[in-house]
């Protein structure tokens, strides 16, 4: 596998590269902007890009937008952006619109090497990657009354887990439990929250992001 | 041209009637003779008319009403001179003088003209036109009117006034006796009440005018209010022999109305007019109202006492006594009421005022009340504050008024009223202001008071901005450096870990322990630029010794080495730190001496350095420091001569 990384740290990118060879993924860019990261890809093709979500010259979200530009031009690339800071509401947005291939994970957790190399993987599969952080803070800000309450605990964990992009088999492996559970769980969960079942995972991976961006109503 | 025709008929007709007096005269027929007053009376009229009518009509491009008294003033002198002609030729010596029948009935209703064109005037001053379209149908008939009974009087064989009793008119049509004499009369009423109706078109232009144009026509107005008396007096002594009174009445006034007139037409500046006249007739009144009270205290005190020895002296007492506590109340009553009847904005003005000075509302600021009593909402008040030389409006804020009436006191400048001059006069601003000026020296005070709340106000608002641009540099400054450093540590351990290979780990711990050691002091600069240990541990002292060797560039420091207020050392240590980050950062400086001297109840610190100078007293790094040291009830005071070098010198108050 291949990837590049763009990050305006020079530390930070060489660690990362670092890491990645040592997990036997190789860098074939390290990069510090956008416009660097557009070239970088257009000339390498790498499976994935680990794109910092703030880069020069602006230091807002410039490492987003080449990565929408990036998702443009190049569908089969599979783009990991990474954050210093939270921000579970821009984050949520670009999966739901953009699922395919798409990852957000916060750097922190780029530190446990499990999870990087499993979320890399996810996305390059052509799967979708929330960090916990954003998917627990979007549950947050639904509060623990209406629907949410109805969920069971086990219920509420797969809704989690749906939410950061896992797939049933995912959810089945992490849970410790056979897919068939995993099934009636999800059908359960959905009839719970009033959606339609989605057996295609971007679409279930959309419906429940929009489910938990929408602002609380009662009686949900 | 027509301006040298008319002079050349007023030098003839004057020139003729004093001639023809002067023959008369020696004829010894001084009853036929113009009294001498009547002369100089007559002759002031007709230069008083004629003088001013030219220098309207050459002055003002032809102004009609300088038309109408050189109308007027040829009507004067031609009556003057035909009428004495008409007395040689028709009554001394009846013959001698050709056609001096025909010139007496000429003169006889010749008034007329003189009353159509003292009506044009009063009509047209002082801007040419007529009022509106109704006036100037009344203007026009009052022109009719005389036209028609001047024709009619001259055909008339009625018999005219002396001293023409006997003298048969040749130019008489007969059998239209009657008719033409009616026609006369009608015409010579109509003529007199036109007169009385342009005096009405004045007063309602001086009721509908405002501020100077008010006041300009001031003088026309009081000079034509005793019009309906001298229309009366003509009338009544019209028949009477002696035609002394009706000259007098009538020329005498004729003097007075073309000199008011050019003064409303050319605006001539009567700044003082309304005051000077007010108080003249205030006065008038005052002393008939005194001399009244007194007579009537001497009558009823003597009548009361009769008989009683030492009546006289008694009465002259009391009169005394109560004309003088009459006096006082009167006058102001007097000045009230003239007030009230010429200017009445003023009166107003002044009420409104005078009721605020008395028992201020609650709430209204006496800038509001001057608005209200000019009628004048876009009225600013700014006031004077002499320890900022400054003008600040009464909530405090910095104003520059142009263009105002300014209000003194003997120590210097109280406020300055702004206000709209096509709304409230200048007088009219300055005799109100004038009036209000205890309370405006009140509202300065308040106005001072706010002035520094408005700047307490901003340098807190500057320190806040101060410190949170402070803490987005912290912010930034640990995001980039430690935050980055770490995880990239984290990352080449990880890295190490999963290679697994001994030698590479021990290589891999090494360059860590390195990196955390880079973390580590760049956390403590951080720490340091906030409030470093070393100033809780060891004072300002020990402070300033630690960054010297932290600041590229020499930095000598000279501090004693005691302790101070927490909360003062933090301050000075703000102050010093700004002061070096400026000269290293700003000025250039290589050398930088920092001094701190304890003193009685403060401490004195002062930065010098030796960079180019010439620094910006208003730049953020300057005004942070001294907003910290006012903050701190100190002050800071920054001497920066370009190309001398910078010293900034702060004194905080302190127990030591």
């Amino acid at each position: 596998m291949r990837a590049v990384i763009a990050d305006d740290s020079v530390l930070l990118r060489e660690g990362l590269a670092r890491l990645l060879a040592e997990a036997g993924i190789e860098t074939c860019a390290l990069v510090g902007d956008g416009e660097e990261l557009e070239q970088a890809v257009a000339e390498h093709r790498p499976d994935v890009a680990l794109v910092d979500i703030r880069m020069p010259p602006s230091f807002t979200h410039e490492g987003a937008q080449a990565a929408l530009r990036l998702r443009e031009a190049h569908p089969e690339l599979a783009i990991l952006l990474l954050s210093q800071t939270l921000e579970s509401r821009y984050a949520a947005t670009l999966a739901r619109d953009h699922p395919a291939r798409f990852g957000y994970l916060l750097k922190d957790r780029v530190l446990d090497v499990a999870t990087l190399l499993d979320a890399i993987e996810r996305i390059v599969g052509g799967g979708t990657v929330l960090d916990p952080e954003v998917v627990s803070h979007l549950l947050g800000r639904r509060g623990n009354g209406g629907a949410l309450a109805a969920l069971t605990a086990r219920e509420h964990q797969v809704l989690e887990l749906m939410a950061q992009g896992f797939t049933n088999a995912g959810i089945a492996r992490t849970l410790y439990v056979h897919e068939k559970t995993v099934d009636s769980h999800i059908s359960m969960i959905f009839s719970k929250l009033g959606l339609l079942p989605e057996v295609d995972a971007h679409r279930r991976v959309l419906a429940v992001l929009t489910w938990l961006q929408k602002a609380p109503q009662p009686g949900d | 041209m027509a301006c040298a025709a008319v002079w050349v008929v007023l030098a003839t007709a004057s020139g003729a009637a004093l001639v023809f007096d002067d023959r008369l005269r020696d004829l010894g027929r001084t009853d036929l003779t113009w009294d001498p007053v009547v002369i100089a009376v007559y002759t002031a009229a007709i230069a008083s008319a004629g003088l001013i009518g030219t220098a309207l009509v050459l002055q003002r491009e032809g102004h009609p009403v300088g038309w109408s008294f050189l109308a007027l003033a040829t009507s004067l002198a031609a009556m003057a001179g035909m009428d004495q002609y008409a007395r040689e030729g028709a009554v001394a010596r009846p013959g001698s003088l050709p056609a001096a029948s025909a010139v007496a009935h000429l003169v006889d209703p010749l008034f007329l003209a003189f009353f159509a064109s003292v009506a044009l005037a009063l009509h047209l001053t002082p801007t040419g036109r007529f009022l509106d379209r109704a006036w100037a149908r009344m203007g026009w008939g009052t022109i009719a009117a005389a036209v028609l009974g001047y024709a009619a009087g001259i055909f008339s064989d009625r018999p005219i006034d002396a001293p023409y009793e006997g003298v048969v008119n040749p130019l008489a049509l007969p059998g239209l006796g009657n008719l033409l004499a009616t026609l006369r009369e009608v015409g010579a009423m109509l003529t007199a009440l036109g007169l009385l109706v342009g005096a009405a078109s004045l007063f309602v232009r001086y009721r509908r005018s405002e501020g100077d144009d008010r006041l300009q026509l001031l003088w026309m107005v009081l000079a034509t209010a005793p019009l309906p008396l001298c229309v009366l007096v003509a009338f009544l002594f019209r028949d009477a022999d002696n035609q002394a009174p009706q000259l007098l009445a009538t020329a005498g006034w004729v003097v007075v109305v073309p000199v008011t007139a050019a003064l409303s037409i050319t605006r001539y500046h009567l700044f003082e007019v309304e005051r000077i006249l007010s108080r003249t007739f205030t006065y008038l009144l005052l002393t008939v109202v005194v001399i009244a009270t007194y007579s009537g205290a001497v009558v009823a005190v003597g009548y009361a006492l009769t008989g009683v020895a030492g009546s006289g002296t008694i009465a002259a007492v009391v009169a005394t006594l109560t004309a003088v506590s009459v006096a006082a109340p009167a006058r102001r009553w007097l000045q009230d009421a003239l007030d009230r009847r010429f200017n009445r904005r003023r009166y107003d003005a002044l009420r409104v005022v005078e009721r605020h000075l008395r028992s201020p509302a609650a709430g209204s600021s006496i800038e509001e009340v001057l608005a209200e009593a000019l009628g004048d909402p876009t009225l600013a008040v700014a006031y004077h504050v002499e320890e900022r030389a400054q003008w600040v409006t009464s909530d405090g804020r910095p104003t520059e008024p142009t263009d105002a009436v300014e209000v003194h006191r003997d120590d210097g400048p109280v406020a300055r009223v702004s206000f709209d001059a096509s709304r409230a006069a200048r007088h009219l601003v300055e005799t109100v202001t004038a009036l209000s000026l205890p309370e405006l020296d009140n509202a300065r005070l308040r106005a001072a008071m706010a002035l520094q709340v408005v700047e307490l106000h901003e340098s807190r608002a500057r320190i806040t901005t101060a410190q949170l641009a402070e803490r987005r540099r912290i912010e930034r400054n640990l995001h980039d450096g430690a935050q980055q450093r770490l995880l990239a540590l984290g990352f080449e351990l990880q890295a190490a870990l999963l290679n697994g290979d001994p030698a590479r780990l021990a290589s891999d711990v090494a360059r860590a322990v390195d990196q955390t050691r880079v973390v580590l002091d760049e956390l403590r600069d951080l720490a340091n630029g906030l409030h470093p240990e070393v100033l809780n541990d060891g004072g300002l002292a020990a402070a300033l010794d630690d960054l010297s060797r932290r600041v590229p560039g020499v930095v000598t420091s000279r501090c004693p080495e005691s302790r101070f207020d927490p909360d003062v050392e933090a301050t000075a240590w703000f102050v010093v730190c700004e002061a070096v980050a400026n000269a290293s950062k700003h000025a250039a400086s290589t050398i930088i001496q920092v001094d701190v001297a304890e003193q009685e109840r403060s401490l004195l610190v002062s930065i010098s350095d030796n960079g180019s100078g010439g620094a910006d007293s208003t730049g953020s790094g300057i005004q942070g420091i001294r907003d910290r040291a006012e903050a701190a009830g100190g002050w800071m005071e920054l001497d920066s001569p370009p190309g001398k070098g910078t010293t900034v010198r702060v004194e905080l108050p302190c127990v030591p």
